[in-house]
């Protein structure tokens, strides 16, 4: 009897969750609920950007001209700040001798038509890009994350696909340190040179250097997904680098010896180290009408059930139409709300100018329509305008 | 050692990394030691601010700045968060600290001071309030720059950065007792250091109990008199500490 009647007298109670809490435990509900209301969990609009504050190069050993920091081996640095989120990216630079014997020099080069194949790769092959290593900070210790791989490799390609870093901007342009009847040393470059002391067939050398960037970006506080704070960061820092000049001894410049081992002849060239000059340095020559900006769309169904609906009109809107699910754009994917929920994505990155170096579009759940795209596309062209005056603030 | 990190993209494995020359810099280093003001120990200022990482439960910032060098640091503390494995009466604490920007400790040091510090803040930390948890503590060393310019031959250099890392200790146990507080974990007192020629000690109730000591090989024989120097400073930055965590509560009120 007991059992029977306890059954019967059951009633569900609703719960009421404070937003907060709602938030961590359905966050599909909470960010369907926000957008009803036509805003979005970080009480932006769909279309709103977050405000980016950037710093640049105050990290660099470059900061102060007059005096350079001798043990900092930082070129340029951005330190980029987004809603809560900051992305700190230094670029720091190698030297890697370069292969003397490229494919052109060589005598028994192929026909015409290989010619021809390879040379879309060859425009390609003009461009150099940045080795970036991407840290985000989640309290984790140990190996990398895939999201830090797949990032890392998606800035290495798309900067090299953007055509911003051409080859011939890291070319080394080495110089010859030589020492003075007094003691003393003396660098001299050939392009400083004006018909001086040495002119250039004195100073050619048959070995040449390039230099190599690095990027460490290093994101702390993430709230969402980084790859365009990722990439504007390192847009910014590459437009504040300075290479140092670098020089080697002059009596090292062309020094080879002929030896013969088993009656075969070879030739050993010295090794010598080339080193960098403290103080003097060159601006980084990038393609700036390349330089492009990321933002990043997403595009999710707006799902009737979850309409926050006013209590007096209530009776009125009960005929809704599930068929006509009525999709919008938000801009800026921000939080765990929408990260987790918004799986259509649509990603660009521009020139202010409307030079389009990328679009990715990923279709899952929602669908992506035309106007969309253009609405993403004119968007991310107003975005690039107003990121790319932040530089010379 | 042919053996490169497949997993990051770490460039071509022939490249050197820049080495700056040694010769030209005395024109350099003769200018800007001029330059400098000769008080040398006048006042450090310090900056501090809790609470804006997002993703950790407790996070702090300390910049600092004297005549000599220029520091900042960030931490940030995760947890309490339950740990894997048999029940442990007594949460467990560990700190990390990072090379940030400039690459210049090498990791035994910084795994000496962090192991250094885990002893200071193995005692501070109410353990026992946090059965089968695990604090983790990352400091990160965003930059630590000298503002003098000085080119030292090897012997002297390490010396310099020896006694650096030890001048960066204070700070270190300033952000991470700002960022525990900010986390909401329970402290015994509010810890913090005091450092003299490589010699710091830190303190807790008021200058009462020393919680940790650590020396570098500097010459500093008089050692009550370091002591009361160290807690000198360690009152100056609890104080600051103190009124950081009261006025960020004013605010979010």
């Amino acid at each position: 009897m007991a059992e029977s009647t306890a059954l019967e007298t059951i009633e569900i109670h609703p719960i009421n969750f404070p937003p907060d809490v709602l938030a961590r435990i359905s966050p599909e509900l909470s960010l369907q609920r926000h957008l009803s209301l036509g805003i979005r969990p970080c009480l932006r609009k769909y279309e709103e950007f977050r405000d980016v504050i950037i710093e640049n190069n105050t990290l660099s050993r470059y900061v102060d001209t007059e005096n350079v920091d001798a043990k900092n081996n930082i070129l340029g640095s951005n330190v980029l700040k987004s809603g809560k989120t900051i992305v700190i990216t230094s670029i720091t630079g190698g030297i890697i001798e370069e292969n003397s014997a490229s494919i052109k020099d060589l005598d028994d080069f192929g026909e015409d038509e290989l010619l021809e194949v390879t040379k879309e790769d060859d425009i390609l092959a003009e461009y150099a890009s940045v080795y970036p290593v991407v840290e985000v900070e989640r309290g984790r210790v140990g190996a990398c994350t895939d999201e830090e791989m797949t990032i890392s490799q998606k800035l290495y390609d798309s900067i090299l696909h953007s055509r911003i870093l051409p080859k011939k901007a890291l070319k080394v342009k080495a110089g010859i340190r030589s020492v003075n009847e007094d003691g003393t040393f003396t660098v001299l470059y050939p392009d400083e040179l004006e018909n001086g002391a040495l002119n250039g067939t004195n100073l050619k050398m048959k070995r040449k250097w390039s230099y190599v960037l690095y990027a460490k970006i290093v994101v702390l506080s993430r709230t969402g997904p980084v790859f365009d704070l990722c990439w504007n960061s390192l847009m910014y820092a590459l437009q504040n680098v300075k290479l140092p000049r670098a020089f080697i001894d002059e009596r090292a410049s062309d020094l080879r010896m002929t030896i013969r081992t088993r009656g075969r002849s070879a030739t050993i060239r010295e090794t010598y180290e080339i080193i960098c000059d403290q103080t003097k340095s060159l601006p980084l020559m990038i393609n700036l009408q390349n330089i492009a900006f990321a933002s990043n769309y997403g595009v999710i169904e707006l799902d009737p059930e979850s309409q926050l609906q006013d209590p007096n009109n209530a009776e009125e809107e009960v005929d809704i139409d599930m068929d006509d699910l009525k999709s919008v754009l938000i801009a800026d994917l921000d939080t765990e709300a929408e990260e987790t929920s918004i799986h259509t994505t649509i990603s660009v990155i521009t020139t202010p100018a409307g030079n389009y170096k990328q679009l990715t579009l990923v279709g899952a759940g929602a669908k992506i329509t035309p106007e969309m795209i253009k609405r993403s596309l004119s968007l991310s062209k107003v975005r690039a305008d107003d990121l790319s005056t932040r530089l010379n603030k | 050692m042919n053996v490169q990190d497949r997993r990051r993209l770490l460039g071509p494995a022939a490249a050197k990394p820049m080495a700056f020359s040694n010769t030209t810099i005395h024109t350099l280093e003769n200018k800007s030691t001029s330059a400098l003001p000769k008080n040398s120990e006048c006042e450090q200022e310090l900056s501090l601010h809790t609470g804006f990482i997002e993703n950790c439960n407790g996070s702090a910032l300390v910049e600092s700045r004297d005549a000599k060098h220029q520091t900042s640091l960030i931490t940030a503390v995760y947890g309490p968060r339950s740990i894997r494995g048999s029940f442990t009466s007594q949460g467990t604490i560990s700190i990390q600290l990072k090379n940030g920007l400039l690459e210049k400790y090498n990791t035994n040091e910084l795994k000496e001071v962090s192991s250094f510090l885990m002893g200071i803040f193995n005692s501070v930390v109410n353990l026992s309030r946090y059965p089968k948890s695990g604090i983790d503590i990352f400091v990160y060393l965003t930059y630590d720059k000298e503002l003098q310019n000085k080119c030292l031959d090897d012997e002297s250099q390490s010396k310099q950065i020896f006694s650096q890392i030890s001048s960066l200790i204070p700070h270190c146990i300033t952000s991470i007792t700002l960022a525990l507080v900010d986390a909401g974990i329970e402290l015994v007192d509010m810890a913090a250091a005091g450092e003299v020629c490589g010699t710091v000690v830190s303190f807790i109730k008021n200058g009462e109990e020393i919680v940790g000591f650590w020396k570098d090989n500097g010459d500093n024989e008089d050692l009550s008199g370091c002591l009361d120097r160290c807690k000198e400073q360690y009152i100056r930055h609890r104080d600051l500490m103190i009124s950081c965590l009261m006025k960020q509560k004013n605010l979010n009120i």
